[in-house]
Order: C-alpha cells, then sequence, then structure tokens
C-alpha cells in the first residue's frame, strides 16, 4: 500500500473519510506523545502538577479513542472496503486501542509521582531504580515518536526499527527488576516506593509493547502480513528483509 | 540536432511555385498521353490519381511523424507538405528549447532552494507537503518522498499543531525540535502562489539562548545586588540621623552617598520590574482599569513633582476605563507624565489628554519642553538609553522608564508613538485597541 492510494477512489467522500480516519489516528498519537512527554518530565522533576496534568490529558485521549472508532465504524458501514482500506480500518482500530492503552499506562507511571509527592519521601528517587524508569520511559517516547513517523510514512523499515528496540528494553527493563528485588531483600522501611516503582517500571515496559504493538499494525497495514506470534529465528529474518525495502 | 530556418514568406511563395509546376508538370504529362493514346478521361485520371496519392501518402506520413512525436526531422517533400513538414519541426524545435530553458530554470530555483540555510517546505491548500529543501531534511529529518503528507502528521509538536490549526498566519511559532532536543526553532507560514503556503523554519537556538542570557542576568544581577544596597543605605540613613556627633567635614559626603544609594536603589528596582513583566508571559490580567480616576489622582501627584514651576492641564474627555493590569497601567501613566514634567523647563506648559478615536483609546501627554532629536526617537525605549546623558543623571532618571514602558504597553497591545520638534516640545501618545475598553456602566451591570 501506498499513500497515493487515498486519492484513488472514484467516490470523493470515500478518499475523504480515509483521509480524516488517517489524520484522526495521527492526532490521538500526537496527544499521546504528548502525555509521555509531560509524564517523563514530571518524573525527572518530581513535579506532582505535571503529574496531574497528565491525567487531564488522558480524558482527551480516551475521547480521541471513541472518534476513531466512529470514523471506522463510519467507513466500514458506508463503503464496505477492501484490500489495503480494509486494513486501513482494521490497523486504525488496533493503533487506537494500543494508544488508548498507553494513555493509561502513562497515568500509572504519573501514578507513582503523585503517591511520592503524598509522602515527601526523597529517598526514593534516589534509587537506582528510579532512573532506570526515566530511562525505559524516555525510550518508550522515542519509540512512540519513530513509530508514528513510520505510520505517516507507511515507512516498513521504521517499523521494524521499533521492533528491534523493544528487545532492546525488555533486557533493560529485566535489569531493573533484578536490582529492584535485591533492594526488597534487604532494606524494610521503603517497601511502599519499591512496590510503586515496580508499578511504573512494569507500566513504562508496557507502553513499549504498546508501541511495537503498533509497528507490527502498520506492517500489517502496509504488506498485510501478520507478524504476531512468530518465534525468534523467523522473526529475526522477516525483520532483515522489511530493513532490506 | 538539425537547425530549421523560420519559414520566410519568399520560401513559402516558392513552395506554392513549386507545388504549381508539380500540378502544370502533371497535367502535360495528362495532355501528353491523351494525345498518344486518344484516351483524354483515362489519361487524366490517371494523373489526377497520381496526385491524390501522393498527397495521401504525405497525410498518413505526417500523421505518423506527429503520433510517434519524432523530434529529428525528415527531409521535407517537394511542394505544399513541404511547408507543413517544415513548420512542425519549427514547431517542435521552439518547444524542446522552451521545455529546456524552463527546465534549466526550474532546476535553478530549486539549487538556490537547496542552499538557502531556513528549513522551506510547500504547502498546498490542505496543507500538505508539495516538496521540501534541503535544510528540511536535514535540520527536521523530513524526506523528499514526504511529498503528499500533511504537515501537522509529521512535526506533531503542541505548538505547531495548534498554530496550523489557528491559521493566524501573521505571527510565528516556537517551539523545541523534538523533546529531548535544545534546538529551538521558529516557524512561519507564508501563503504564495495561489493558495499555497511557505513553511519557514529556522534555527534561533543561539538568538534563543542569547535573549535567555541577557535577561536572566539582569534578574539575577538586580536581585543579588539589592541586599547589600539595603545594608549601605541603612547604615547611612542611621549615620544622617545622628549627624551632630560626627566630624562636621563628613556631613557633605554622607547626603551625596545617601542620594548616590538612593539612585542606585531606583535603578535596580526598575530593573526588577522590568525582568518581572518579562518572566510574566504575554496573558493580560483581566482587571477593570477606572482611567479617569486614576488620572485625577495623578493630577495631584504631578502637581507635587512640578512643585508650580509648570502648568498642567488635564483633560479627561472620555469616562472609559480599560481592561488590563492596575498597577502597571498606573507605571505607564506616571512615567510619561514624570517624564514631561523633567524635561520641560520652568513655566512651560504640559497638556495630558484621555480621549476616544473611532480606532482606540489614547493616553496623550504633550509638553513644550526641550524635545527629542529625530535620531533618538527609535532608540528611546532601549534600557539605558539616554539622549543627553549629563542632563538626565542630574534630573535623576534611572535610564529605564520608557522601557518599563514599552514593555507594560506591549502587554496590551497598545502602541506608543513619540512626535518631537527640538526646542518646541514632544508629544507621547498611547493607543490601546478599543476592544480594551470597557465602562464603569459595562462593570455595573456585570455585577448585577
Amino acid at each position: 500500500m501506498n499513500r497515493k492510494e487515498f486519492s484513488s477512489h472514484v467516490s470523493a467522500s470515500y478518499n475523504l473519510y480515509l483521509e480524516d480516519l488517517f489524520n484522526q489516528i495521527l492526532e490521538m498519537g500526537g496527544l499521546v506523545e504528548r502525555q509521555l512527554q509531560t509524564s517523563v518530565l514530571s518524573v525527572q522533576n518530581a513535579d506532582a502538577e505535571l503529574a496531574k496534568e497528565v491525567i487531564q490529558l488522558d480524558k482527551l485521549v480516551n475521547r480521541e479513542e471513541m472518534e476513531i472508532d466512529r470514523l471506522c465504524v463510519r467507513v466500514l458501514a458506508r463503503q464496505q472496503p477492501t484490500a489495503s482500506d480494509l486494513r486501513l480500518i482494521v490497523s486504525a482500530i488496533r493503533i487506537a486501542v494500543d494508544l488508548e492503552r498507553m494513555g493509561d499506562e502513562i497515568v500509572k507511571i504519573s501514578g507513582l509521582v503523585l503517591r511520592l509527592a503524598d509522602r515527601g519521601d526523597l529517598d526514593c528517587q534516589n534509587l537506582q531504580g528510579y532512573k532506570q524508569l526515566v530511562e525505559i520511559s524516555s525510550r518508550a517516547r522515542d519509540m512512540l515518536k519513530n513509530v508514528l513517523d513510520a505510520f505517516t510514512r507507511l515507512d516498513l523499515s521504521g517499523a521494524a526499527a521499533v521492533i528491534e528496540e523493544e528487545e532492546h528494553v525488555d533486557d533493560l527493563f529485566a535489569v531493573a527488576m533484578e536490582e529492584v528485588t535485591e533492594r526488597f531483600k534487604e532494606s524494610h522501611n521503603d517497601i511502599e516506593c519499591l512496590l510503586q516503582l515496580v508499578y511504573a517500571l512494569r507500566a513504562a515496559e508496557r507502553i513499549t509493547d504498546h508501541a511495537r504493538n503498533i509497528a507490527e499494525s502498520v506492517v500489517y497495514l502496509v504488506n498485510g502480513q501478520d507478524m504476531r506470534n512468530m518465534n525468534d529465528d523467523l522473526l529475526a529474518d522477516f525483520l532483515k528483509s522489511l530493513t532490506v525495502n | 540536432m538539425i537547425s530549421i530556418k523560420p519559414v520566410s514568406s519568399l520560401e513559402k511563395s516558392s513552395r506554392i511555385f513549386e507545388e504549381l509546376i508539380g500540378v502544370g508538370a502533371l497535367l502535360s504529362i495528362a495532355l501528353i498521353l491523351g494525345g498518344i493514346t486518344a484516351l483524354w478521361g483515362l489519361a487524366f485520371f490517371v494523373a489526377f490519381s497520381l496526385y491524390l496519392g501522393r498527397n495521401l501518402f504525405y497525410f498518413l506520413h505526417f500523421l505518423n511523424l506527429v503520433r510517434s512525436r519524432a523530434l529529428e526531422p525528415s527531409k521535407a517533400p517537394f511542394g505544399v507538405w513541404g511547408d507543413i513538414y517544415d513548420a512542425y519541426f519549427e514547431k517542435v524545435f521552439q518547444d524542446k528549447r522552451k521545455l529546456k530553458r524552463l527546465r534549466l530554470e526550474t532546476e535553478q530555483v530549486y539549487n538556490a532552494m537547496n542552499l538557502l540555510p531556513d528549513a522551506h517546505i510547500s504547502l498546498n491548500e490542505k496543507l500538505q507537503i508539495e516538496w521540501v529543501n534541503n535544510s528540511a531534511e536535514s535540520l527536521l529529518g523530513l524526506r523528499q518522498n514526504d511529498a503528499g503528507h500533511r504537515i501537522g502528521n509529521l512535526l506533531r509538536q503542541r505548538e505547531v499543531t495548534h498554530y496550523l490549526e489557528e491559521k493566524n498566519f501573521d505571527k510565528s511559532v516556537e517551539f523545541y525540535l523534538s523533546a529531548e532536543s535544545t534546538r529551538r526553532l521558529s516557524a512561519k507560514i507564508v501563503p504564495y502562489f495561489d493558495k499555497h503556503y511557505l513553511l519557514i523554519i529556522r534555527d534561533i537556538t543561539d538568538a534563543h539562548n542569547l535573549a535567555q542570557i541577557r535577561r536572566d542576568f539582569v534578574a539575577n544581577a538586580s536581585h543579588e545586588l539589592r541586599t547589600p544596597l539595603t545594608v549601605l543605605n541603612g547604615y547611612l540613613e542611621l549615620m544622617l540621623d545622628s549627624v551632630e556627633s560626627l566630624p562636621p567635614v563628613w556631613s557633605g559626603p554622607l547626603t551625596q552617598m545617601h542620594q548616590q544609594s538612593l539612585r542606585m536603589q531606583n535603578i535596580i528596582n526598575d530593573l526588577l520590574t522590568l525582568s518581572n513583566i518579562e518572566a510574566e508571559g504575554t496573558e493580560l490580567e483581566q482587571d477593570f482599569v477606572d482611567v479617569p480616576i486614576m488620572l485625577r489622582k495623578l493630577e495631584v501627584e504631578a502637581n507635587q513633582l512640578s512643585n508650580g514651576h509648570h502648568q498642567l492641564h488635564f483633560h479627561i474627555e472620555s469616562k472609559d476605563g480599560l481592561v488590563g493590569k492596575t498597577e502597571a497601567l498606573r507605571s505607564v501613566f506616571i512615567n510619561l507624565v514624570s517624564n514631561a514634567i523633567r524635561y520641560t523647563p520652568e513655566q512651560g506648559e504640559i497638556w495630558v489628554r484621555w480621549y476616544q478615536t473611532p480606532q482606540s483609546m489614547v493616553f496623550e501627554v504633550k509638553d513644550t519642553g526641550i524635545g527629542i532629536a529625530r535620531e533618538h526617537i527609535p532608540r528611546l525605549t532601549e534600557r539605558f538609553y539616554r539622549v543627553d546623558t549629563a542632563r538626565s543623571r542630574s534630573s535623576g532618571g534611572t535610564g529605564l522608564g520608557l522601557a518599563i514602558v514599552k514593555h507594560i504597553l506591549e502587554r496590551h497591545q497598545a502602541k506608543l508613538s513619540v512626535y518631537s520638534r527640538l526646542q518646541v516640545g514632544s508629544t507621547f501618545r498611547v493607543e490601546f485597541p478599543l476592544y480594551l475598553k470597557k465602562s464603569v456602566t459595562d462593570l455595573d451591570s456585570s455585577l448585577s
């Protein structure tokens, strides 16, 4: 599929509906990007005000998801799309769900900041896990940016890069969890802090998973191949073939 | 490519001549044949068929030539068809030359666009990318094959989205390249070429940093200077209170030291005010400012300041006030009036007017003072700019008054204009936009 296809239908309103849908997804993506960026800042500066802003933004994100669903239903009901148009609708619904879930996970990260601000506890910020949280969520933010760019350009190699990056983040997450577990063993005072940290780390890691899902939806949209449930070798080969293109 | 000479009228007539000769030759052949065989009808029919056949052949040949878009001229045939061939090849040749020139010019423009240091992106009516130049590729990471995408899909920064939605392209917008990038960019859209837009993005990191450094420096320096100065001032006042107990030689220096320290304190206070205004951002506060009442109070203060040396005339012609910041506007009015008093010789006259014009609410201060030379006027609102250094210092100014006025007026979307003639006097006019006007009755009705 390439972008010229939007203008290839005889029906002008059909073109317009698809174009609307495409732009709406990116608008929602931009919103989640902003939400994630605000969240990263709130973690870095331990700023409760920013964390509250993140929660406000989540309401907008949820509304956008409903709007995308509405647009998809409209095209499905009126135009009975086939081939690449149908794939666009299917991936739009999937991407919207992923973005919405991302929004929820971002709220969880901000929840850590709010909880810590309530306790007025500064020790927690000095933990190694906290730094890794910032690292993972910053990477998640860059992945989200890249995957949205890949979606805009229908760029397979961009999507492949995001999928590879997600594997790196998994390793980072494993290291961070190990360290937090170590801390659990030796300290008995800051259990709550560590627990919150685990939640937030998990949420950050989930965001990268959703970014990967979006990348997979982009691959599906562009060449119709489903790459979920591929084993490691198959996946590596497949990614290589995408990058070569 | 063989160049073809333009068809001249002489050649054209010669070609018709050729054609006539050809027809004449055919006719004479027919006559001879007819004479020999006495089959007149057949002879003329054969000659006519030959003529028709030749024409048909060249007609088809020409059609093929046009269809195949052959650009190399083949040999022009004899007669009128020669004219047609010549004309066609000349047209093709000219078209080709024109195309070549156009292509060259386009390439030249493209190369020039690619050399521009700022990112230039051409957008169509729906804000979709048409082309981008090299700087846009290196600065923003856009690609040539991004053509057709909406620019808002690729630049998803909040400020940009907002700017594109607002469609107020008189302004420009500043934003950071990405979440972690320190590069500050400024974007502006210029409509061009019939429903197309040119998005120009430039890297203003350096300028932005410089402005920030200047602001920070002024704010920090004045803040740091204030504390030591307060200590000095306090002790000086203490010493002046008991000046009798000190050697009489010291009373003069002490008074002078006290005066200078007070002056320094004024400067620092003004600097702090200035950096506060700058830090406040552009949002306008929604206070109601009752300008007539404020001016009546100001009249009393101005008379005290003038101490009877000047004739002050206050003409408050409008009963309406403004929406804005009370304290800030008061300092604008005080600054302008006290400037007038300071620079007007004794017995001079000063008029202060508050009135409404069809376009704006106007506050005007007119004096019969020493006036300002033309070259100084554009620089009056610079910090520490002084027209006459010695005179201004002796009159106790800080050099910051008009800078403060300018900043406050910018926040109120108001315009300051200065008209002046040396030795005759100056007029300072402040025009507030009418949408800031608010009268006391409006206020009452909104309260009830």
